[in-house]
């Protein structure tokens, strides 16, 4: 990698440059990601060697960990106080309460048990926006293809058609739990432009969207008296019948310190991605829990899965100072106006292209000895904002306060110096395989959300997340709570049984790592932490 | 990851009253944990809008105690930091009120049945000292006493429901939550945005479908 150019100088070089040339549209968006997005790499893709999904190419580092041995045996299991519910529903972001809501709503009995505590989650950063048609001159078609687009064509149709027709009605949904969007003078809700759409169909609420949506789904499911939740209480393991079906789960209580058994007619799986697992030594903008533990338990109940060599680096994380980075910059800043640009105050890369696209320039320009490096050997390019604000005074104090309170934090004064920005593990693309229905390809267990694979392909837009939650989530809800109560409700780790026995016969080595992580290495939270 | 330091000086500071020398330029969390402190759970989104974190904090020359949101603080020499376990029993314990949208009747009315304690304020300003993210509570409380819901609601955009506010009241005022039925009334009462009912009434005459 070239050096590129040092901050203290590239920041005096600096300067506003309202009409500043933008290089030629990229030809060929398939050779700049083969060369330089990390999904494209070889070694970042091995074939698994056990499971539904052998022999599919997988990250190393989450290779290691889906194949990797159980904290669990039968005596734990044995000596765990039993619980009984109709629907289980494993992680408590935006996915997880919507579904916990909607199976409440239709009658049954729901346990909401989550890690960290209710609402901790990604949702709850979202700052961009969610996605949904709703303007005159947009189409659910228009989303539909650009969603698709976006993924590379690699998306299950079926799902993105459904969850696209499902956008308005999942706005009116969130509006009648409380949550507001920002409207215009006319009443209208505001809508913006997303990389790699064609039409502006982000509805937003400041750069609090998430924040805002996980404070009103949050309050609806403490108010709901069909709910329970359980805060710091992991899912170790799921739990199978003779006949290999979901029925329940074993959680950890790391206030108690104590196993539990929830015996469950349907399990929902919404325990979101895994930035912090940090593939291939990169930030991450998630949030601490996200270790990708929904992944390890499906995986060894026999779930299939797919995509899961394909991860979103979000273009814009913080990468100065460095205790900060990998925060994300929201995409709805470049929407806004704000523009990439590289040591030599040239902008490289239309900044509402594809995420990935743009990920992939921004790693040229730093190879190629154009970016701006630090101390650390790091590199980055300018997020310049202060174009933005010469050209719409006010703007980013409006409409970016999360933004504002973190340049605050770093000492940046965002109006007049441009910020140091290098991608940031963002999102799992893949994941559990479902069906419209959010069933997987075991009985009796659920997915939605970022667990959950299908929808984005390879690539995801900007918006999709929030909206992929919220219409998967319900959808999750109702189906778990229609689902009848099997015959057999034997809870037994048989499943785990016949995985021991596949690692045993493929002599794949212990290699201290247990899964599900739980928690990143560094966040010294461990079992026996108050 | 985000911990690789320069400087190898250290910073003494006390954490729950025993002494922790931790690495500098680090938020308080970053610090606790480098330093391998293993008691603390309270951490989600390092981004200040979970409001986990939240810590009680007296700098070295300060008389008065802070909270802070600890992703949010960076270390200083000489501070004193205390994890305020009591109360996450104590706010949950405060938490009585019970509603479903759409409230029945007025909501002006339905705030006060439901938070009775609202009329009750002593304007101590406790509330307003408390809030880590700076926003007017007290305000807030008064504004929903006088029935301006919206106004009320309004002031708390940049609130992470980190309860300080509902843990310091000397009232059992719970201002977080008043602010958010506040909020939520104000969403759920506004008319359907043109837009959206449109959209929403197209797609139901099956006028827009999705072809591949």
């Amino acid at each position: 990698m070239d050096n590129g150019t040092p901050l203290e100088q590239a920041r005096c070089e600096y300067r506003i440059d309202l009409n500043r040339p933008q290089r030629a549209a990229e030809k060929e968006h398939a050779a700049l990601l083969q060369r330089f997005h990390p999904d494209y790499a070889s070694d970042n893709r091995i074939p698994l060697t056990i499971g539904v999904n052998r022999h599919d190419p997988c990250h190393p580092q989450l290779a290691a960990l889906l194949q990797s041995d159980s904290q669990t045996d039968e005596q734990t299991l044995a000596a765990a106080e039993q619980i009984e519910t109709e629907i289980l529903v494993i992680g408590a972001g935006g996915a997880g309460c919507s579904a916990a809501l909607v199976a409440a709503e239709s009658g049954a009995d729901v346990l909401l048990a989550t890690k960290l505590r209710l609402g901790d989650s990604n949702t709850i950063m979202a700052e961009g926006g969610i996605q949904a048609s709703i303007e005159a001159g947009d189409t659910p078609q228009a989303h539909f293809d650009e969603t698709l687009r976006a993924g590379h064509h690699c998306s299950n149709k079926q799902l993105v058609k459904q969850m696209v027709l499902d956008g308005p009605a999942v706005i009116q949904w969130l509006i009648q739990q409380g949550m507001q969007f920002d409207h215009d003078q006319r009443g209208n809700l505001c809508t913006r432009r997303a990389g790699g759409t064609s039409a502006d169909r982000i509805l937003y609420y400041r750069d609090y969207t998430g924040l805002e949506m996980m404070r009103v789904l949050r309050e609806a499911v403490r108010q709901h008296h069909k709910i329970n939740t359980a805060d710091y209480s992991p899912a170790v393991e799921l739990l199978s019948n003779c006949s290999g079906h979901c029925t329940g789960a074993l959680l950890y209580s790391i206030e108690q310190q104590k196993y539990s058994v929830v015996n469950a007619q349907s399990v929902i799986l919404a325990s979101g991605g895994l930035g912090r697992m940090h593939l291939n030594g990169y930030p991450t903008s998630n949030h601490v829990g996200a270790t990708g533990d929904g992944l390890v338990l499906a995986y060894r109940l026999g779930a299939k899965l797919q995509a899961l060599d394909s991860f979103q680096y979000h273009p814009t994380g913080l990468a100065w100072p460095q205790t900060l980075a990998g925060t994300l910059i929201t995409e709805g800043i470049r929407s806004a106006g704000a523009q990439l640009v590289n040591s030599r105050g040239e902008r490289f890369i239309d900044e509402l292209a594809p995420r990935d696209v743009v990920c992939a320039a921004i790693l040229r320009e730093c190879s190629e000895g154009r970016g701006i490096s630090l101390a650390s050997g790091r590199q980055g390019v300018w997020l310049d904002t202060p174009v933005l604000e010469q050209q719409q005074p006010g703007m980013l104090a409006k409409h970016f306060p999360k933004f504002i309170s973190l340049c605050d934090k770093a000492k940046i004064d965002p109006y007049h110096s441009p910020l140091l920005v290098c991608p940031t593990l963002h999102y799992q693309n893949g994941g559990v395989v479902i069906n419209e229905a959010c069933e997987t390809t075991i009985p009796g267990l659920f997915c939605a959300g970022e667990v959950s694979g299908g929808i984005h392909g390879k690539n995801r837009i900007m918006g999709n997340a929030l909206l992929e939650i919220i219409s998967f989530g319900r959808r999750a809800g109702a189906a778990a709570a229609a689902r009848e109560m099997p015959d057999n409700t034997e809870r037994s780790l048989a499943h785990l049984e016949r995985f021991r026995h596949e690692r045993q016969q493929h002599n794949i080595k212990n290699s201290g790592q247990q899964g599900p992580l739980l928690f990143p290495h560094y966040a010294s939270f461990n079992r026996e932490s108050a | 990851m985000t911990t690789a330091v320069t400087s190898e000086s250290y910073h003494e500071i006390t954490v729950n009253g025993m002494p922790l020398s931790v690495s500098p330029n680090h938020s308080l969390i970053q610090a606790l944990w480098k330093s391998g402190h293993p008691h603390f759970k309270r951490a989600s989104c390092l981004e200040g809008v979970c409001g986990s974190c939240r810590m009680m904090v007296k700098y070295c020359g300060q008389s008065e105690v802070r909270f802070v949101l600890a992703c949010q603080s960076s270390v200083e020499a000489g501070m004193q930091v205390l994890f305020p376990q009591h109360l996450e029993k104590q706010s949950s314990a405060l938490l009585n009120h019970r509603y479903q949208l759409p409230s029945s009747g007025a909501d002006e009315q339905r705030l006060h049945d439901l938070f009775p304690q609202v009329a009750h304020c002593r304007h101590c300003h406790g509330c307003t000292i408390a809030c880590p993210k700076g926003i007017d509570v007290e305000k807030g409380i008064t504004l929903a006493h006088e029935g301006k819901l919206k106004a009320a609601g309004d002031l708390f955009i940049n609130c992470v429901m980190c309860d300080l506010c509902t843990t310091s009241c000397p009232e059992n005022i719970a201002p977080n939550y008043v602010a958010l039925f506040a909020r939520r009334t104000t969403a759920f009462n506004r008319p359907l945005p043109d837009n959206l009912a449109a959209r929403l009434q197209a797609l139901q005459r099956g006028e827009l479908t999705i072809n591949y």
